[in-house]
């Protein structure tokens, strides 16, 4: 009786913690504290829930780009329409934690010359 | 595995899922009744092993089953109804992430447990006012843990993976 529920504690808990951090966008915990910029090229672009993100080319690396939740996204001036693959971007923000990796979380990014802030209140000054 | 593939690509590309990812207003209202599924199916789960493990027994067990029994089923629906809902929207990222595979396995013992009350003589007894044996207080036990670490593993999801 007292066993088999504390092995699948421990069993769900080093699943859980092992996993690494692939698909994490929530929060800013498993960014860098350092600011960090990515020059490349877009890839692919997705708009839609929960959080829209770029795939981005740099140096022949793929990088993610989480952005923000669609409206957030969509207020800061991000919409369907204002960028496409192979247009050149600069996104500013913080970079994952594992350098492993390529994956960051974008407060700016800027395209064709337009900044879309879309945390801008952690934009350093 | 190409099968699987083409299964989740189908699912992703369905119209349900296109409107899912962009509507402002159903994909947050989606996920809050995911969250009230789970609200209905834990609140009403742990009160119920509580009372299997001993907690308030001037309430006849039988009378705690009916009660909270439907609260659990109807919480369970819409939890799952929901969540293959939520599942539609990036059904390839769900799919390959640890965590989330991790929840379903968590979510068929649980579910596993919970049914197999509805075969034991030890249940029907304990509903009709006869003893709690330890075997059903271990299920009890192991309702609570599972049902918990299925929610922990839920929210790990969008953190880890």
């Amino acid at each position: 009786m007292n066993m088999l529920p504390r092995t699948l504690v421990l069993g769900a808990a080093l699943a859980t913690a092992g996993a690494g951090a692939v698909f994490a966008h929530h929060g800013w915990a498993w960014t860098e504290a350092e600011d960090f910029v990515l020059e490349g090229t877009i890839v692919e672009i997705y708009l839609g829930n929960p959080h829209a993100s770029l795939k981005v080319s740099a140096d022949d690396v793929v990088w993610t780009v989480d952005l923000a939740p669609p409206a957030r996204t969509a207020a800061a001036g991000f919409v369907d329409g204002v960028a496409a693959p192979g247009d050149a971007v600069t996104a500013y923000g913080h970079r994952s934690k594992d350098p492993d990796e390529t994956r960051m979380k974008a407060e700016r990014i800027t395209v064709n010359g337009i900044n879309y802030d879309v945390y801008p209140n952690d934009l350093p000054s | 595995m190409d099968a699987m593939d083409a299964v989740l690509a189908a699912v992703g590309s369905s119209g349900l899922a296109e409107v899912l990812r962009a509507s402002r207003l159903v994909y947050p209202l989606v996920n809050a009744t995911h969250i009230l599924g789970i609200a209905l199916l834990v609140g009403s789960i742990a009160a119920l092993d509580a009372r299997i493990l001993g907690y308030r027994r001037s309430v006849p067990l039988g009378d705690a089953a009916s009660l909270l029994l439907p609260v659990t089923i109807t919480g369970l629906v819409l939890a799952v109804t929901t969540g293959a809902l939520l599942f539609t929207v990036k059904p390839q990222d769900y799919a390959a992430n640890p965590v989330f595979l991790v929840k379903l396995g968590l979510i068929t013992l649980a579910v596993a447990n919970a049914l197999s009350l509805r075969f034991r003589p030890a249940w029907r007894a304990a509903l009709a006012g006869g003893p709690v044996t330890a075997g059903l207080r271990a299920s009890a036990v192991l309702s609570l843990v599972l049902w918990l670490a299925v929610l922990v593993a839920g929210r790990m999801i969008a953190f880890f993976g």
